[in-house]
């Protein structure tokens, strides 16, 4: 019979990835990102946060870490570091400026929270609309919405950045 | 809608391809993040346990600044006042005294003089 602790660790770690990019997208840099999942961390393994069964892992543990990164937020904001990661300028780093990656992670850290969060699960987590709403706890209209608003503020951003023409050569000249 | 089926938004899946591979590369560790939370977790019950003593330490040291610092009482009363206390204690002792006993000083002063 397996530990019903070790098993619970075992598949945490392999969302550990997914984990990770979803708390980037719910707070917008990296090292943000890094303490939320230390602390969503410490709540799960302290027996702070308990899984139920309630709905699926995946989904209860984006849960935990949503409102986590709430708290992250909430909390840096009453220390006046910063007043938002919105309006956050993204830390400067050794990637070069035309990076891909870098790109796509800067236009997204551009975007309101929820459009963010939305396209983000749509389209790193390849949910559907809908399962984002209910990931995300918003109706499904809502959730349209901020999607579509979302994709299209993002493909604004990606032009100006020069990414998407790189993007359309790279998958043939599909747009 | 299922968003891997509009092919209108290839290019931002290409796009989050790309940051997907970047994470798989430089994302933290698994193990890394999850040793940052023990050792959070371990420094906040070591907080808990500090605060508690010093909570408990801070109380004692309360009490016994009050019971040092507390004013004490006069240690020398007059003794004129001890003196009179017995007879102040027995207002009407004089009521268990035989009828002819002198009741005040002076008649006892005629008892006396009578005697002689």
């Amino acid at each position: 019979m397996t530990d019903p602790r070790r098993e619970l660790e075992r598949e945490i770690a392999e969302l550990h990835l997914a984990s990770f990019a979803w708390a980037r997208a719910c707070v917008g840099d990296d090292g943000d990102a890094e303490d939320v999942l230390q602390t969503t961390y410490e709540k799960i393994f302290s027996g702070r946060a308990r899984f139920e069964g309630r709905a699926s892992l995946k989904t209860w543990l984006f849960g935990v870490i949503r409102l986590t990164a709430l708290e992250h937020r909430r909390r840096a904001w009453l220390r006046w570091v910063r007043f938002s990661p919105l309006t956050h300028e993204p830390e400067a780093t050794s990637r070069a400026p035309n990076d891909d990656s870098e790109s796509i992670r800067r236009a997204l850290t551009a975007l309101p929270e929820r459009q963010r969060q939305i396209v983000h699960l749509v389209f790193y987590e390849d949910l559907t609309v809908d399962e984002a709403a209910a990931c995300l706890a918003i109706s499904v209209g809502s959730a349209r919405v901020h999607y579509d608003r979302g994709k299209k503020r993002l493909r604004e951003l990606l032009t100006e950045s020069g990414v998407e023409r790189q993007a359309g050569e790279a998958t043939g000249g599909t747009r | 809608m299922n968003a891997m089926n509009d092919d209108d938004d290839a290019d931002l899946r290409e796009a989050f391809r790309a940051l997907k591979e970047h994470d798989r590369a430089h994302a933290p560790s698994f193990a890394r993040t999850r040793a940052r939370a023990d050792t959070a977790s371990r420094a906040r019950a070591r907080t808990r346990v500090v605060g508690a003593f010093a909570t408990v330490g801070a109380v004692v040291l309360a009490f016994v600044a009050l019971a040092v610092l507390r004013p004490q009482p006069e240690t020398s009363p007059e003794p004129a006042t001890w003196a009179v206390l017995p007879a102040a204690a027995e207002p009407l002792g004089f009521l268990a005294r035989p009828p002819t006993a002198p009741v005040t000083s002076s008649e006892r002063l005629l008892e006396l003089e009578r005697s002689w």
